[in-house]
């Protein structure tokens, strides 16, 4: 199982970083596969750059960060044309979104007009400059964090926008002993700067074309549809996992799949992957919100009440 | 001993406790009900299987003194021998002897009493034992409870033993019990162990519970029981005895509205009539036939009042004046209402205080006093009986039937659940008549000739959806007054005959004479009904459907033709009438003689028919003989099959496991395995829920029956599943998991 001991090891080396984040870690490298890209979701403090230095470092990738900010302009994302009055032309300077692995930090502080230039590019993995179509180089990858708790001054993604994200994850704060790890290693040289690539971009180019090749059987097909199905039918779901969300969930689930060193997708993929892909899709009715339930339960409900496809009609 | 078994050992003591004094409840109402004695006795035994229970007494030793014990107590009880002795053993050996003969002979009676007591405690033996079981090894009394609970209700409801407070106790110490199992059921299943500490941890709250619910229940307010059944045993014996309802005493009853089953004679006297001649008394009308009886028009009863020597105004007109008589009533019976002669016109006893009201809707007549019924011990009423033309009566036509005013709408009812044949058959039987009268007649002789039956013990009660008439017309053809009156009332009303239905006593015995004053006793045996239709044009006349019954001597024989003079009996016409019929055949009979010839050929077709009709029956016979076969097999089949859905749970898993290896592994399909297995796993209380994977399923059980080849054996069927199936099986791996799990369910 070469293939699975290549993942491991980027898990490992994310791990030698990142304390006690192994499923984090595990979905970061789950969107890095499934060609998605993901967007953590925290307050600030708990690591979520650090998560996204370490991925990039242990792929050997050419990493970018943008630090969005109010005053930032899609050109100062995606790059601009400068006139270099030696030749008299115009030159091409790339912006920052032209790495392999992005970090988007903050990104509910621009204006919506920078958040869709950014997005467009995640979604086309091309810009367009000047009528000008630049693909960007794969892999693409981008992580984008935003704070959940500062409202003042922020613009926050639309409901549409979100479905551009694989993954919406959580970092969540550590536990008592593994934050006494991470004091522990604070007090040396920081690790992230010892830390080395374990996986070239065209293994992870060989990698990302595996997953494709990962089985996901009608039954399971049918089971992703159900799922997706049953959030749109729920009661307090206004709008639900669309198309879009179910094909996530299986690219995710095929992905994930690999990472633990199947050819074929369980259901058990899909369960667990399922709140991460489907919660940013749904938008909830308001007395959802009133009632204090969020779309994770709401998800948590449908898994249990659909059921399992656990006999084959016929073969 | 360790500290956990003196806590098993103490809990079973406690729970032995209750099992006694649930027992003892049992026992109570028993000895009662059935005025055995030694209650004591039997205690001591229930004692002495329970003790050895809970010791663990070896089987022989605890069998042995059961037995002699029981030996003891038939000596003691039936020999008074406090000792053993070979001469009272040889008794009681002798005892058995009988009893065991009559039982193989089916004389339930000649079981001598000491055999019923070795039932009993064998009985009482039994029972401990399974409640030993259910405690020891089910740890559930669910059923014992149960069948305790419904035993008391059904003894505190049908039999005289008030159970109130057993079953309060009942109740109180099952909860009690079945508490204490579910808390030893806890620990069985888990492995924690059995603590003192734990034990009364558990327990202490639910004492309080049952003491705090059963204070409660104690406090609140309860409802009145609302119906009150101190004779239902009674009444179940004479349900048993009879085949539907209970044998009826004869007599004058008030409630008529279900008709049916037999009667026992009861010779009682009901009153004393002093007249010239022997009469029928009447005491009322119904109205309202409902298919299973009589019942009087539901609401208010309109009634007229009047004095003594008034004029009452009867429905049915009385005769001339010149025949008034006087008839004079003695009650031996406390009825409150008057024994009305035909004809009445007045009763004569003058009394201030009392006064009369005559009910117009069956023409019952109650002496009162101030609006309140009275007893009217003796009263004399006169009385003309009336009298008939025959002449008037044959001149009605049934035309005028339809000029008769609404109110006599109400004398042609009948229930729409009547069937068609009734009608069919009364138009059939007065096809040839052709006045009201002679329809009349026609129906009166009809059950004389054509096969009824006058019995009093031989009789029927309608089944639920059959009807009263129908059944005796049709199905029975045998019963008494009320069956006869009762059909000859509804035939006369399928034909538009206004017809009513009259309840008293026909003619009493004789007993004295004195100057034309004769003396009779009217008993209970008289209790009678007969018929009283409307003429038109002449009024309400009676009729004597029953057979064996004199009837009535009320037609004027006025007809010029007739050669007789005086009065002559309708019964005694039609006896005429069925004379001439007979001449009437013997000459058709003469000319049938020429035609023989020409018959002889249909006599053959006839003959053959015949044949063909018995070979018919012969195989309806046979085909008879097959269903039972067939019913007792279906019945056996059934049994069989419903024990064997209720115990699937034992015997499917081995069945499955001889199965597949019968198959050979090479047969064996892994989902045909796995989805038998989830199903058997199911049936023993491990299912899996809709949303669960098989993986988590697996780990579940895994955990349960602490293994790990679920998991092994699900991620194997997994892969099966969900992948595009390339990998191939290692089936004895397979086999040997799933094996390992079929027997691990079956214990």
């Amino acid at each position: 199982m070469e293939t699975q001991e290549k993942l491991q090891s980027i898990i490992n080396n994310i791990e030698k970083v990142m304390i006690g984040k192994k499923h984090i870690a595990e979905l970061s490298v789950v969107a890095l596969l499934a060609e998605g890209h993901v967007l953590l979701e925290d307050v600030p403090g708990v690591g979520k750059t650090m998560m996204v230095r370490a991925l990039a470092k242990s792929v050997s990738a050419n990493f970018k960060r943008i630090q969005f900010t109010p005053d930032l302009l899609p050109s100062d994302v995606i790059g601009v044309s400068i006139y270099n009055p030696k030749d008299m032309e115009f030159h091409f300077r790339p912006g920052p979104i032209m790495g392999n692995i992005v970090l988007a930090d903050e990104i509910n502080r621009t204006s919506p007009k920078t958040q869709s230039a950014l997005l467009e590019g995640m979604e086309e993995a091309a810009v367009t400059i000047d009528g000008e179509t630049i693909q960007i180089a794969k892999p693409f990858f981008v992580m984008a964090t935003q704070n959940p708790i500062e409202y003042e001054g922020t613009y926050p993604l639309p409901e549409a926008q979100l479905d551009r994200f694989l993954l919406k994850l959580k970092m969540g704060y550590p536990s008592h002993d593994d934050e006494i790890e991470v004091l522990r290693r604070a007090e040396g040289t920081r690790p992230i700067e010892t830390l080395t690539s374990v996986v070239t971009l065209d293994e992870l180019k060989v990698l990302q074309q595996e997953v494709k090749r990962v089985h996901v059987d009608e039954l399971v097909k049918g089971y992703i549809v159900e799922l997706a199905r049953a959030t749109r039918e729920h009661q307090y779901v206004y709008l639900g996992a669309s198309p879009r969300g179910s094909i996530a969930l299986m690219k995710a689930s095929q992905a994930y799949a690999l990472l633990k060193g199947r050819q074929f997708v369980t259901p058990d993929d899909v369960q667990f992957l399922a709140p991460f892909v489907f919660a940013h899709r749904l938008i909830l009715k308001p007395e959802a919100r009133y009632d204090g339930i969020t779309p994770e339960e709401i998800i948590g409900r449908v898994i249990i009440n659909t059921s399992v496809p656990i006999k084959r009609a016929s073969r | 001993m360790s500290n956990s078994s003196i806590v098993k050992w103490t809990s079973l003591m406690g729970l032995y406790l209750i099992i006694f004094w649930m027992l003892v409840e049992w026992l109570m109402p028993i000895v009662q009900l059935t005025s055995t004695g030694h209650l004591g006795l039997f205690l001591v035994f229930i004692v002495l299987c329970l003790g050895s229970n809970i010791v663990n007494l070896n089987g022989v030793l605890s069998f042995a003194i059961k037995f002699l014990y029981i030996i003891w107590f038939l000596m003691y009880v039936y020999l008074g021998t406090k000792f053993f002795s070979v001469d009272s053993m040889m008794k009681i050996a002798g005892d058995f002897g009988i009893s065991v003969k009559a039982l193989i002979a089916g004389d339930w009676n000649d079981v001598t009493d000491s055999f019923r007591s070795i039932l009993f405690f064998v009985l009482l033996w039994m029972t401990i034992y399974l409640i030993h079981h259910w405690l020891t090894v089910k740890h559930t009394v669910v059923y014992f409870f149960l069948t305790t609970i419904i035993f008391l209700c059904l003894i505190d409801s049908l039999t005289k033993y008030n159970a109130d407070s057993a079953i309060i106790r009942v109740m109180v110490l099952g909860t009690l019990l079945m508490g204490v199992l579910f808390v030893n059921r806890l620990f069985n299943g888990s492995q924690v162990k059995l603590q003192a500490k734990h034990y009364t941890m558990l327990l202490i709250p639910l004492v309080l519970m049952i003491i705090g619910s059963s204070v409660f229940a104690f406090l609140m307010p309860k409802k009145q029981a609302i119906v009150n059944t101190p004779d239902s045993i009674a009444k179940l014996m004479d349900w048993k005895n009879g085949q539907n309802a209970g044998i009826g005493k004869i007599g004058y009853v008030e409630d008529d509205s279900k008709l049916g089953g037999p009667f026992e004679e009861d010779s009682r006297p009901v009153f004393e009539v002093a007249a010239k001649v022997n009469q029928y008394w009447r005491i009322e009308t119904k109205n309202i036939y409902t298919g299973k009886g009589w019942v009087r028009k539901p609401g208010d009863v309109y009634v007229h009042t009047f004095e003594y020597g008034e004029d009452i105004p009867m429905s049915l007109k009385p005769g001339k004046e010149k025949n008034t008589d006087v008839a004079t009533i003695t009650l031996k019976k406390d009825y409150k209402f008057i024994m009305q002669p035909y004809g009445l016109k007045s009763i004569d006893q003058p009394n201030d205080e009392k006064s009369f009201y005559i009910e117009i809707d069956g023409e019952k007549i109650r002496p009162s006093i101030n609006e309140q019924k009275v007893l009217l011990p003796k009263y004399s009423m006169s009385y003309s009986t009336p009298e008939y033309s025959l002449k008037a009566l044959e001149k009605t036509k049934m035309s005028d039937l339809r000029k008769l005013p609404k109110e006599y709408d109400q004398y042609l009812q009948l229930p729409v659940t009547l069937p068609e044949r009734v009608n069919n058959l009364a138009k059939e039987i007065t096809k040839g008549e052709k006045n009201v009268y002679d329809k009349a007649n026609a129906i009166v002789s009809y059950f004389q000739y054509n096969g009824y039956q006058y019995s009093r013990t031989d009789v029927a009660v309608p089944k639920e959806g059959q009807d009263y008439v129908d059944q005796f017309l049709f199905d029975t053809k045998s019963g008494y007054c009320d069956n006869f009156s009762t059909s000859m009332v509804v035939m006369l009303r399928t034909l538009g005959i206004p017809a009513r239905w009259v309840k008293g006593f026909s003619e009493g015995d004789e007993v004295s004479s004195d100057n034309g004053t004769h003396r009779f006793v009217v008993t209970n045996n008289n209790a009678h009904s007969w018929v009283e239709a409307y003429i038109p044009g002449v009024g309400w006349m009676s009729f004597e459907p029953t057979i064996g019954f004199d009837g009535f001597d009320n037609v004027l024989n006025d007809v010029k033709d007739e050669e007789n003079e005086g009065t002559i009996n309708p019964k005694q016409k039609e006896n005429e009438k069925a004379k001439e019929e007979k001449q009437k055949k013997a000459e058709q009979k003469k000319k049938a003689k020429q035609e023989k010839e020409q018959a002889k050929k249909e006599e053959k077709k006839k003959q053959q028919q015949l044949e063909d009709k018995q070979s018919q029956n012969e195989t309806k016979t046979t085909s008879k003989k097959w269903n039972k076969v067939i019913t007792i097999f279906a019945v056996i089949v059934l049994i069989l099959a419903a024990l064997g859905y209720l115990t699937r749970k034992k015997w499917m898993p081995k069945w499955l496991l001889l199965k597949y290896r019968f198959k050979g592994k090479n047969n064996i399909t892994i989902d045909r395995l796995y989805n038998d297995l989830l199903h058997q796993l199911s049936l023993n209380g491990l299912s899996k829920e809709e949303g669960q994977t098989l993986s988590e399923f697996a780990k579940l059980v895994d955990k349960k029956l602490g293994t790990d080849h679920m998991s092994n054996l699900t991620n194997i069927y997994e892969e099966y599943l969900y992948s595009n199936g390339a990998s191939t099986m290692d089936k004895d791996k397979i086999i040997e998991c799933w094996e390992y799990l079929i027997n691990r369910i079956t214990g």
